[in-house]
C-alpha cells in the first residue's frame, strides 16, 4: 500500500476541534429546544440527542473519508502496455559541499560519483545519457544525448564548484532529472541518483513516486559513511560552523533507500566493485525485463473507495436529520 | 478534460431527489425560527433578508459540495497525447560562426548573427525527433550543446551565444572537426552538418578541407552557407570580455571556393545567403531535403484532477456547517 500525500493525513487532527464544535452546538441546541418543548421536554431531548449524535457522527465521518480520499492511497497493481526499446539514463548528481568530504579511503565522494558515472557510461554502449547537477538548486547540464564524447568530458570535469546554491535539495534534483527525459523518445528510462543524502530538503519521496508511476525507476547510490567525515575546503582547511567547530558530514542512506523504494528502483552504497556490479545488474535487468515483457506494473489509486464512503455517510447525516422520528415527535 | 469512470456521474441524477427530500418534501420537518434570547431593550427586528441570504449560501455550498464529490468520483483527468517516434531521426550539428564580422549590419533587422540565430531557432522548432547539436567558433571552436532532441536546452544555448566570445578569428576547420567529433558516436543512419560562416578560415590548426574529409569518412553530409552582402556594411559589437564597444565599417567576404569544395566533398550542398530572407529560404531548402519518414505512436497520459474537487467539497461542507450550526444556531 502506498500513500501519495501522507502529509494530508495530519488534517485528520482537525476532526477533534470539529467534534468539539459539534458538541458546543449540541449544548446550544438542547438549551434552545428545551425552551420550546414544554411538557414533552424529556422525550424531545432524548430524540434530539440520538438524532444529533448520528447526524454529527456521519458528518464527521464524511469529512474524514474525504480527507482519506485526498491522501492518495493506492494498493494492488495493474499492467500498462509499454513497448519501448533502448535506454535513456539521466544522472542526478549531488554537487553540494558535503560531496567534498573524504571518507575512509580518502577518496572524495564526488570523485567516487564520477567514477560510478564513468563506469555506467562505459558499460552501456548503446544507451543515451543526460546529466543534471543539483545542490540547493538543480541544473540540466548535459541534455540526453548519444554524444559520449560530450558526456565523458563533462563527467571528468565535474566538481562541487558547478553550483553556488548551498544545501541539498533532492526533490529539485529528482524533478529536474525526470524533466530531462526528452519527449517523444521510444526508449526505456532510468534515473540514477548519486548523493550522500545528507541535509535533504523538499519532499523527494513524492518526486520519486511521480517518476516511478511514469515507469522511471530511480537507482540511488549513496556515497560517504554514516559515521561522518570532515569537509576539506579548497584552501586545505576544514569546514567549520559559526562557532568554529569542525563540521562532520554524515551520509544518510535511509532517505536514498526510501527514494529508490518509492520509485520501484534499488539503492546501493558507495562505489565499490560489489555495489557497482549490483547497480549494473539492476539497470540491465530492468532494460531486459521491459523489452521482453512489453508492459509495466503501476499501482492502482483507490481514492474512489473513500469517496464512496464519504458520499454515503454524508447522505446518512442528512437523512438522520431530515426524516421524522415517527411516534415520538 | 475527460472522466475516467463517467458511470458515477449518474449519481448526479439523485441530487434533485435529495434536494426535494431535504427542502421541499412535506415530511421533511418544518423550519421554525425563534428567538433564543430574552429581548433586551433593543427592539426585536429580525433582519429577514440577511438571514435568508446567509441560509441560501449555506444550502448552495452544501449541494455544490455534493456535486463536487460526485464529479470527483467520476475521476476527472487531463489527457495529454504524446507523439512517440518509433524510428530514428537525422542527427544534425549546426556549426555557427561567432567571429566579430558576424556583427555586420547588412542583414535586417539587426545583423548577420541575429538573423542566423533567429533562422536557426525557427529551423529547430520545425524539427521533430531529430537530435540537433550546436558548435560555435571564432578563433577557437566550442561545443555548446551535444546533439539532442531536448530543443529547450538547445534554444537556451543558442540564446547564450555572444559575438567574439571565442576570440577574433574564423576557425572554420576547427568548427567542422569539433562538430564531426561529437557526431562520431551517433549510430544514426543520416548525419548532417550545417556550417554558417561569413569569413575566410584564418585560425585554428585544422584546415577546413582536412576537417571536411574526416567528417565525410564518418558519413556526415555538410551543407555550407556563406552569408553576407558584397558591399561595405556598418558594424557594431561589444567585446564580451572587456565590455568595450567597437564600431566601424566592414568589408570582406567568405571563401566561396572552399565552402563549395567542402559541400561537394561530403555530398552536401553550398548555398549563398546575401540577405536574411535568402538565409531563411536556404534553411527551408535544407529542411525539405533532410526529412525522413516518421513512424509515430500516440501515447495517452492521463493526469488525475479529482483532488481540487475534494478540497473544494471539504471546504464547502465546513462552510455549510459553520453557517447553519454556529452562525444561525440551527438546532439540528
Amino acid at each position: 500500500m502506498n500513500i501519495e500525500y501522507p502529509r494530508v493525513l495530519w488534517l485528520l487532527f482537525a476532526l477533534i476541534p470539529l467534534a468539539a464544535l459539534q458538541f458546543y452546538q449540541f449544548r446550544n441546541g438542547r438549551h434552545d429546544l428545551g425552551l420550546l418543548a414544554g411538557d414533552r421536554r424529556e422525550e424531545v431531548l432524548t430524540v434530539y440527542l440520538v438524532k444529533w449524535f448520528f447526524s454529527s457522527f456521519f458528518f464527521t465521518l464524511a469529512i474524514a473519508f474525504s480527507i482519506l480520499a485526498l491522501a492518495g492511497f493506492s494498493w494492488g497493481q495493474r499492467s500498462v502496455e509499454e513497448d519501448r526499446s533502448g535506454l535513456d539514463v539521466v544522472f542526478a548528481v549531488d554537487v553540494s559541499r558535503s560531496m567534498r568530504a573524504r571518507d575512509g579511503d580518502e577518496t572524495g565522494r564526488i570523485i567516487e560519483a564520477r567514477e560510478t558515472m564513468q563506469g555506467i557510461v562505459q558499460d552501456l554502449p548503446t544507451a543515451r545519457f543526460g546529466i543534471v547537477v543539483f545542490a540547493g538548486q538543480a541544473l540540466r547540464t548535459v541534455p540526453v544525448t548519444e554524444d559520449r564524447v560530450a558526456v565523458d568530458s563533462f563527467i571528468s570535469s565535474l566538481g562541487t564548484d558547478v553550483l553556488s546554491a548551498a544545501g541539498t535539495d533532492l526533490e529539485q534534483g529528482l524533478d529536474a532529472a525526470f524533466a530531462a527525459f526528452p519527449e517523444g523518445a521510444n526508449r526505456n528510462r532510468v534515473l540514477v541518483l548519486l548523493s550522500d543524502g545528507e541535509q535533504h530538503r523538499g519532499n523527494p519521496l513524492r518526486s520519486a513516486e511521480v517518476a516511478g508511476s511514469a515507469g522511471v525507476p530511480v537507482f540511488a547510490v549513496t556515497f560517504g559513511s554514516v559515521e561522518g567525515s570532515t569537509i576539506t575546503l579548497s584552501d586545505g582547511s576544514r569546514l567549520t560552523d559559526a562557532e568554529g567547530n569542525v563540521v562532520l558530514s554524515r551520509a544518510d542512506p535511509g532517505i536514498m533507500e526510501d527514494i529508490a523504494g518509492a520509485s520501484g528502483g534499488a539503492s546501493f552504497r558507495g562505489s565499490g566493485g560489489e555495489a557497482f556490479g549490483g547497480l549494473m545488474r539492476e539497470i540491465r535487468g530492468f532494460e531486459e525485463r521491459r523489452e521482453r515483457e512489453g508492459f509495466r506494473l503501476v499501482s492502482v489509486p483507490r481514492f474512489r473507495v473513500f469517496l464512496i464512503f464519504a458520499v454515503i455517510t454524508l447522505s446518512l447525516s442528512v437523512i438522520v436529520r431530515v426524516f421524522r422520528w415517527r411516534g415520538v415527535v | 478534460m475527460v472522466f475516467e469512470s463517467p458511470g458515477y456521474l449518474f449519481l448526479l441524477l439523485l441530487i434533485p431527489v435529495g434536494v426535494y427530500f431535504r427542502h421541499f418534501s412535506p415530511q421533511r420537518g418544518g423550519k421554525l425560527p425563534f428567538a433564543y434570547r430574552v429581548w433586551n431593550a433593543r427592539g426585536f427586528v429580525p433582519s429577514f433578508f440577511a438571514r435568508r441570504a446567509v441560509f441560501a449560501l449555506a444550502t448552495i455550498s452544501f449541494w455544490s459540495a455534493v456535486v463536487a464529490l460526485v464529479l470527483a468520483l467520476g475521476g476527472p483527468a487531463d489527457v495529454t497525447r504524446e507523439r512517440v517516434f518509433l524510428n530514428r531521426g537525422i542527427d544534425m550539428m549546426i556549426v555557427l560562426d561567432e567571429s566579430p564580422s558576424m556583427a555586420a549590419e547588412d542583414f535586417a533587422p539587426v545583423n548577420r548573427f541575429e538573423s542566423a540565430r533567429d533562422t536557426i531557432r525557427r529551423f529547430v522548432e520545425g524539427r521533430e525527433n531529430d537530435p540537433v547539436g550546436l558548435v560555435s567558433f571564432g578563433a577557437e571552436a566550442a561545443l555548446r550543446v551535444p546533439p539532442t532532441t531536448d530543443y529547450v536546452k538547445l534554444g537556451d544555448a543558442l540564446e547564450g551565444l555572444r559575438i567574439m566570445e571565442l576570440g577574433d578569428g574564423t576557425a572554420i576547420g576547427m568548427g567542422i572537426a569539433l562538430g564531426a567529433l561529437h557526431l562520431r558516436s551517433s549510430d544514426a543512419p543520416e548525419k548532417v552538418m550545417i556550417l554558417l560562416t561569413d569569413g575566410e578560415n584564418n585560425a585554428g590548426e585544422v584546415p577546413p578541407e582536412t576537417a571536411a574529409r574526416v567528417a565525410t569518412e564518418i558519413g556526415i553530409r555538410i551543407y555550407t552557407i556563406g552569408i553576407g552582402s558584397e558591399t561595405e556594411a556598418p558594424i557594431e559589437f561589444t567585446d564580451p570580455q572587456t565590455g568595450q564597444v567597437y564600431r566601424g565599417t566592414f568589408e570582406g567576404g567568405f571563401d566561396e571556393a572552399i565552402l563549395r569544395e567542402i559541400a561537394e566533398l561530403s555530398g552536401g550542398a553550398y548555398f549563398y545567403a546575401g540577405t536574411s530572407g535568402t538565409l531563411e529560404s536556404v534553411f527551408e531548402a535544407i529542411d525539405s531535403i533532410e526529412t525522413t519518414e516518421k513512424r509515430v505512436r500516440i501515447e495517452v497520459n492521463t493526469e488525475p484532477r479529482h483532488r481540487l474537487l475534494i478540497i473544494f467539497a471539504i471546504g464547502a461542507l465546513l462552510l455549510d456547517f459553520f453557517i447553519r450550526k454556529l452562525l444561525l444556531r440551527e438546532v439540528l
